[in-house]
C-alpha cells in the first residue's frame, strides 16, 4: 500500500517536472518562425551578440580555469587560517542574486568605486566595456568550476600522492603525473559548467556592463531587448543559445567520466579513480 | 620485521621512515645520513630519501601501464623517457613480470600488481626498502604462493628491507629480526628464537603464543603427507614439498586438541607429556595449556572442559592436531 504510494507519488513528480522542464523548451522550437533560422543569423544585432557572447564566455573561462586551478588544489589539499571565510567568500556568487552582483561589481570597480580611482588613475576603466562582461562572468561563474575542481583533487587518493613522493616525485611533478591526469575529468565538468554559467549571464553583466551592442550586449541581453520589440528574433535568439547550451551539455557528457556511463559530478568520481 | 595488533602503530613507524609523516620528537638515520633530527630541527622530505616504499594497497597509479608505473621514479628524479622506460623494462624483466608491462593496475591480479608495485620501488635501488602488509589485500588462496615467491625474492635484495605485519606467524617465519610492537612502542627486539624462548613481556608471550617448529622433509606417506623431522619428533603435514627441504611449521593452539586419554580420531600428530603450565587466556574463557611433550606443545582449552577432563598441572595429557592444521612455511 505504502509502496504504491511511494510509486504513484515518483510518477506525478517525474510527470510534473518533464511537463515544467521540457514544455517551454519545445514551446520555444515549435514557434521558430519556418525557414527563417538561417536567415535571421545573417542579421548584423544577432551576429555580433552571438560573436560577443562566444568570445567572452570563452575568455571568462579560461580566466576561470587558469585561477581556479591553484585555488581548488590549495582548497583541496591544505588547511590554514581564514580557510572557511575563503570557502564561504568563493561559495558567495552561487546564492548572490546577479543583479546584487553587478552592482557590487560596479560600486568596486566603477569609476567612483573602491578600486575604480585607483583604476582610473592608471588610465583603466572597466565598467560598460567588454572587459566588464567578462568580469561579470567571471565572477558568477568560478564557483562552478572552483567546486567539481576541488572535489576532483580531493578525490584523488591520498596513498597515490604518497606514493608518488616516496619516488622522488616533487609536489609539482607529482600534481602534473598523477593528480592532474586523474582529476582531468573534473576539471572538465567544472570548465563547462563554468562556460555554460558564462554563457547564460544576465543579471550581472547588464548592471555593471550596460547593454551596449558589438560592446556588452550578449546572447541573453539581446533576447530581452528583442523581446520587447521584435518577438521573433527573441525566439531565434533563444533557440541559438538553447543549441549552444545543448552543445556544451553533451560535450560535458562526453568527457572520459561521461563516457564511462557516469556523470561527472565530484563524489562518483571517487570511484572512478580508484576503480 | 614489524609486527603488532592493528593500532599499535605499525603502519605509523614505516610513513615516518619514509617521511610521509613527521615524528614529535627523536632521530632517523639510514647508514649515517640523518633524515630526521628534533631538536637539530632536519626534516629530509620522502622524495628526498633513498627509501623505497610499498602501500598495503600497491598504491599503483591506475592511468599508467605497468612500465609507465616502474618509469615514474626514474623518470621524476631527471631520467630521460627512453633510458627510463628500458630500465623499468629490465627490471620488469629481473622479478618475471616483463608481460604485464603494458597492462594497467585494473587488469592485474593482486599477486601482478604487489609484483610491479615491488618493482617500481626497486628500480630506483633504495637503500632501505618499507613493506606495509604486503600480503594482506591479496585473498587466502594466492597469499600462499605469493608469500613464498617474495621470500625468496627479499632473501636476495641487496638492501635492508622493514616488513610490517599483524601475523605473528609471517614475521617468525619471513624475518631475520623481529620487533614486537604494542601501543606505538616496541615492546621487544630480537632473532626469532630470542622471542620465543625469552618473552621479555606476557604481551610478547601471548602474542607470539604460536607453536613454530624448524626441521626437514624426511619423508612421504603413500597417503600425500610430508614427514617433517623436527627436535624431538615427527610432524606430519599436509602439504607439497621434497625431501630433504628445510622448513618452518607453525600449528595455532587453538588447533591443537588437548585429551586425558589417546585420542581415537583421524588426528595424525599425536604428542604425550605432562601439563606444565595452565594460564588464562583473555579474551573469554580460556587456557593456555603448555604441555611437556617432545617436541613441546601449547595448546589452547575452556576452563570447562579442562574442568571435566580433571586436567591440571603434572598431569600427563595428549595433544593432538590434524595434518590440515599444521600451516607450513620455505
Amino acid at each position: 500500500m505504502i509502496r504504491g504510494a511511494v510509486q504513484v507519488a515518483m510518477v506525478v513528480a517525474i510527470a510534473v517536472l518533464v511537463l515544467l522542464l521540457g514544455l517551454p523548451l519545445l514551446a520555444l522550437l515549435v514557434r521558430v518562425p519556418s525557414g527563417s533560422l538561417l536567415s535571421r543569423l545573417s542579421d548584423p544585432v544577432i551576429q555580433e551578440a552571438l560573436r560577443l557572447s562566444l568570445f567572452t564566455s570563452l575568455v571568462s573561462t579560461l580566466i576561470v580555469v587558469l585561477l581556479g586551478t591553484p585555488v581548488a588544489y590549495l582548497l583541496a589539499t591544505r588547511t590554514f587560517p581564514g580557510k572557511p571565510i575563503l570557502e564561504t567568500v568563493i561559495d558567495l556568487p552561487m546564492v548572490l542574486p546577479p543583479t546584487v552582483a553587478g552592482l557590487a561589481l560596479l560600486l568596486a570597480f566603477g569609476r567612483a568605486g573602491l578600486a575604480g580611482r585607483a583604476l582610473s588613475a592608471l588610465g583603466i576603466t572597466i565598467p560598460f566595456t567588454t572587459a566588464a562582461v567578462v568580469v561579470a562572468q567571471v565572477f558568477m561563474s568560478v564557483p562552478f568550476f572552483l567546486t567539481s575542481a576541488r572535489a576532483g583533487f580531493a578525490g584523488v587518493p591520498r596513498s597515490l600522492t604518497d606514493a608518488a613522493a616516496t619516488l622522488r616525485a616533487s609536489e609539482s611533478y607529482a600534481f602534473f603525473r598523477v593528480v592532474l591526469p586523474l582529476s582531468m575529468p573534473a576539471l572538465v565538468a567544472g570548465a563547462s559548467m563554468s562556460c555554460a554559467r558564462a554563457l547564460g549571464e544576465f543579471g550581472a553583466t547588464i548592471t555593471f556592463a550596460g547593454n551596449l551592442p558589438g560592446i556588452t550586449q550578449t546572447m541573453p541581453l539581446a533576447v530581452y531587448v528583442a523581446f520587447q520589440t521584435d518577438l521573433e528574433a527573441s525566439i531565434v535568439l533563444s533557440v541559438i543559445l538553447m543549441l549552444l547550451s545543448f552543445l556544451l551539455l553533451v560535450g560535458l557528457r562526453a568527457t572520459p567520466a561521461g563516457l564511462a556511463g557516469r556523470r561527472p559530478t565530484a563524489p562518483r568520481l571517487v570511484s572512478t579513480i580508484s576503480r | 620485521m614489524l609486527v603488532g595488533e592493528s593500532g599499535s602503530g605499525k603502519t605509523m613507524a614505516l610513513r615516518m621512515l619514509a617521511g610521509l609523516m613527521v615524528p614529535d620528537d627523536g632521530e632517523i638515520e639510514l647508514e649515517g645520513e640523518t633524515y630526521y633530527h628534533s631538536t637539530r630541527g632536519r626534516f629530509v622530505p620522502p622524495d628526498r630519501r633513498s627509501i623505497g616504499y610499498m602501500a598495503q594497497n600497491y598504491a599503483l597509479f591506475p592511468h599508467l601501464s605497468a612500465l609507465e608505473n616502474v618509469a615514474f621514479g626514474l623518470r621524476a628524479s631527471g631520467a630521460g623517457k627512453a633510458n627510463a622506460r628500458r630500465r623499468a623494462r629490465t627490471m620488469l624483466d629481473r622479478l618475471e613480470i616483463v608481460d604485464l608491462a603494458d597492462r594497467r593496475p585494473s587488469q592485474m591480479s593482486g599477486g601482478q600488481q604487489q609484483r610491479v608495485a615491488l618493482a617500481r620501488a626497486l628500480v630506483l635501488e633504495p637503500r632501505l626498502l618499507l613493506l606495509d602488509e604486503p600480503l594482506a589485500a591479496l585473498d587466502l588462496a594466492t597469499r600462499r604462493t605469493v608469500r613464498t615467491e617474495l621470500a625468496k625474492l627479499l632473501a636476495a635484495l641487496p638492501c635492508v628491507t622493514v616488513y610490517v605485519t599483524h601475523s605473528p606467524a609471517e614475521a617468525l617465519v619471513l624475518g631475520d629480526l623481529v620487533a614486537v610492537m604494542e601501543e606505538g612502542r616496541v615492546r621487544q627486539m630480537g632473532t626469532r628464537d630470542d622471542l620465543l624462548r625469552h618473552p621479555r613481556s606476557q604481551y610478547v608471550a601471548e602474542f607470539l603464543g604460536l607453536n613454530l617448529f624448524q626441521g626437514r622433509v624426511r619423508a612421504h606417506t603413500d597417503d600425500g603427507l610430508a614427514v617433517i623431522a623436527v627436535e624431538g619428533g615427527d610432524i606430519y603435514v599436509a602439504h607439497d614439498v621434497a625431501v630433504g627441504e628445510s622448513v618452518h611449521i607453525v600449528v595455532d593452539p587453538r588447533e591443537v586438541v588437548l585429551s586425558d586419554e589417546p585420542p581415537h580420531g583421524s588426528a595424525r600428530n599425536v604428542f604425550a607429556g605432562p601439563i606444565e603450565e595452565m594460564v588464562p587466556e583473555p579474551p573469554g574463557d580460556r587456557l593456555r595449556v603448555a604441555l611437556g611433550s617432545r617436541p613441546p606443545m601449547l595448546a589452547d582449552i575452556t576452563r570447562g572442559s579442562a574442568a571435566g577432563m580433571g586436567l591440571v598441572p603434572g598431569r600427563m595429557a595428549y595433544a593432538s592436531f590434524k595434518a590440515t592444521g599444521a600451516r607450513m612455511f620455505r
